[in-house]
């Protein structure tokens, strides 16, 4: 069996005792970051990124992938002790986690979510191990029209699907894409955008840009409004424990939310935030009393939960058996592997199977060790929600600051952080989503290279991108999105016309 | 609620726009080629040109909508993006040690948090700092003014 073999070498890669303590540091930061609401697993990780120049590629992703499940798990905790998502994809856990907190079944929530969590990634985990290596071999037939088509799909996707309105986003997808085109042309060797400045005829630095934009935007906006000096509850661990008949109606919704997230999570631009949404509506539908959601119902925990995981999984089919990301953490994943010499696409499973193959066993390791962590150590997490973020934040700038600075040895990252985070608070402030601009930023120079590679092949014939048929129904997948969008963007601006219309009549 | 048009985007839009048309201007300074053969100003002109659209078309139905005015917290940016700048002015003259501690009061300065507090938070920024980049990573910088 070639699977198990492969298996097997991955077991052999995750199972270094210096790995497993890179993919423990990883998911334990995680964890905390995932608890502490204000910091994100796109912070943690951009923060982190400098340090992975000096580890083994395969420890690097494992330790950054690490932070990024494990968010997934932490994430949960201060949104059913607090009400305050840690992350934005467990936002939909307040809505019934906190209600139950509310009525003294803390720990059964969190003891629920916990394994829901471990569901989700290990059935998104099947499906990665199932299907990477097959879209991969589909991969390697793709062309540069195909790459290009596909990539225009997932930042379309990424950008209407935000929570914004879809123009934003996509405003924020061709600014990001445009910023990518700050330094030398690849082609004919011109500094773009440089300013004749040395430093930016590189382009602009991942590491600061990312850092700008979640790292200081975030401490700037939580200095004052992340204060959680509250009275927490204590959590026994023998509140944690489930009836059988509490067990029992969670089951269903675990499975669906599981199946829902891990095939959500593979499509590019769909993350676990939007994959814990539908999963929450779906349970809606499906419950025989819709009107106990928001109340405490289980099964509102449990299926966004899983299917957030199962996504955080799944999110990686895509990235690395494509080489193009689904979501910004993906893309600054992707990066790392970029910063190492390791070029994502269809011939990394074939030529790195190491790697491949370790980073999906190190899935398996980590999830389990999550569930060992969370669950006797939730003292420890309630314990972490009670510092002060003023404590924190400085810290944090100095630490942004230090991380960037490592790159190049050059305090014009820091310069740059700084113009950055500005820009990042800014976007922010204005309600314009700065995670497509991310995804833009990091596909701009291939979106570039591959259109310039097909119409060069076609000799300038555009009817290339719709006559290859996969990269035609890519396309197709696209307008219709951006139909939707368009549609729905209209109904809305007519919607709030006639309300304005209304206030001013009331008001005058 | 004060009744105002949606602010956050009329000024995002227009800014959008604004920045589309800048790269669509500047990029035609570079050749721009056949779309056969592509010159270095293609791209950045055509996604200008349609940054400049996209920042309209957000800008453009904010003014029939309802929104709230936008808050900035400018004590708090202004502070985090001083002290983040004095840092790495400082960094190779003063040494990590002063730098990361002077670099933490500035950010503390919007904060409301006794002196004794404030200034304990700050040696144990400077001292982590010291223990984990330069001690811990090896990372070559000097520690103090006179190391430098």
């Amino acid at each position: 069996m070639e699977l198990l073999g492969n298996l097997w070498l991955g077991l052999q890669v995750a199972g270094e005792p210096i790995t497993l303590a890179y993919c423990f540091f990883g998911v334990f930061l995680g964890t905390v970051v995932g608890v502490l609401p204000g910091i994100g697993a796109l912070a943690a990780i951009s923060l982190l990124l400098p340090l992975t120049y000096h580890m083994t590629p395969a420890a690097a992703i494992i330790m950054l992938a690490g932070v990024y499940y494990g968010a997934q798990y932490g994430g949960s905790t201060a949104s059913i002790l607090l009400n305050l998502p840690g992350t934005p994809s467990s936002a939909v856990t307040c809505l019934d986690g906190y209600p139950l907190a509310k009525k003294g079944k803390a720990g059964l929530a969190l003891f629920v979510t916990t394994i829901a969590s471990l569901a989700g990634a290990m059935s998104g985990l099947v499906l990665l191990v199932l299907f990477s290596p097959l879209i991969a071999e589909i991969g390697l037939k793709f062309g540069p029209a195909e790459f290009f088509s596909m990539m225009v799909l997932g930042l379309v996707a990424a950008s209407s699907m935000t929570a914004g309105s879809p123009a934003k986003g996509l405003c924020m997808v061709v600014f990001g894409l445009l910023l990518g085109m700050v330094g030398t042309d690849v082609n004919s060797g011109v500094a773009r955008f440089s300013f004749d400045v040395p430093e930016l005829t590189d382009g602009i630095n991942l590491v600061a840009l990312a850092m700008g934009l979640f790292g200081v935007a975030e401490v700037v906006r939580s200095i004052n409004s992340a204060d959680l000096n509250r009275k927490l509850e204590k959590v026994s661990l023998a509140s944690m424990m489930p009836t059988r008949a509490e067990l029992k109606t969670t089951v269903k919704p675990m499975a669906r939310g599981s199946a829902l997230g891990a095939a959500l999570g593979a499509l590019p631009g769909v993350g676990p935030s939007i994959a814990a949404f539908m999963a929450y509506a779906i349970e809606k539908k499906v419950a025989k009393d819709p009107s106990r959601f928001g109340q405490g119902a289980i099964e509102g925990i449990t299926a966004p939960e899983s299917a957030n995981n199962a996504a955080a999984q799944t999110a990686f089919v895509p990235s690395l058996s494509l080489g193009i990301p689904g979501d910004a953490v993906m893309a600054i994943m992707l990066g790392a592997l970029i910063i190492h010499g390791i070029q994502p696409g269809p011939m990394l499973i074939t030529e790195q199977p190491a790697l491949f193959w370790g980073l999906i066993m190190s899935f398996a390791i980590g999830n389990i060790m999550l569930v060992v962590l969370n669950l006797p150590t939730i003292g420890l997490w309630v314990a972490l929600l009670r510092i002060p973020f003023a404590w924190m934040y400085p810290a944090i700038l100095v630490f942004v600051a230090l991380g960037v600075y490592s790159v190049n040895n050059n305090t014009f990252d820091i310069y740059s952080v700084a113009v950055l985070g500005v820009m990042g608070y800014a976007l922010m402030v204005l309600r314009f989503e700065p995670a497509p601009l991310l995804l833009g930023y990091i596909l701009g120079p291939m979106l570039e290279e591959h259109l310039r590679r097909g119409l060069l092949l076609s000799r300038g014939d555009p009817m290339v991108f719709v006559t290859r048929p996969i990269s035609a129904t890519l396309l197709a997948c696209t307008a219709a999105m951006l139909m939707w969008a368009i549609w729905s963007t209209v109904r809305k601006s007519i919607k709030a016309k006639r309300e304005l219309e209304v206030a001013e009549q009331l008001s005058s | 609620m004060k009744i105002t048009r949606d602010i956050h985007d009329l000024v995002g839009g227009l800014l959008m726009a604004a920045a589309g048309l800048y790269f669509a201007v500047h990029g035609s300074q570079y050749a721009f080629g056949t779309t056969a053969r592509m010159g270095p100003g293609y791209f950045p002109v055509v996604l200008g040109c349609v940054l400049f659209v996209l920042g309209l078309l957000v800008a453009l139905p904010a003014w029939w909508r309802r929104g709230q005015a936008i808050e900035v917290q400018w004590k708090n940016l202004g502070w985090s993006i001083f002290a983040l700048v004095f840092f790495a002015a400082a960094l190779n003259r003063l040494g990590v040690v002063p730098a990361s501690f002077a670099a933490c009061l500035l950010a503390l300065v919007p904060s409301p948090m006794r002196l004794r507090t404030r200034l304990v938070v700050c040696a144990s920024v400077a001292l982590l700092t010291a223990l984990i980049f330069p001690l811990g990573l090896q990372m070559a910088l000097p520690l103090w003014p006179w190391s430098a």
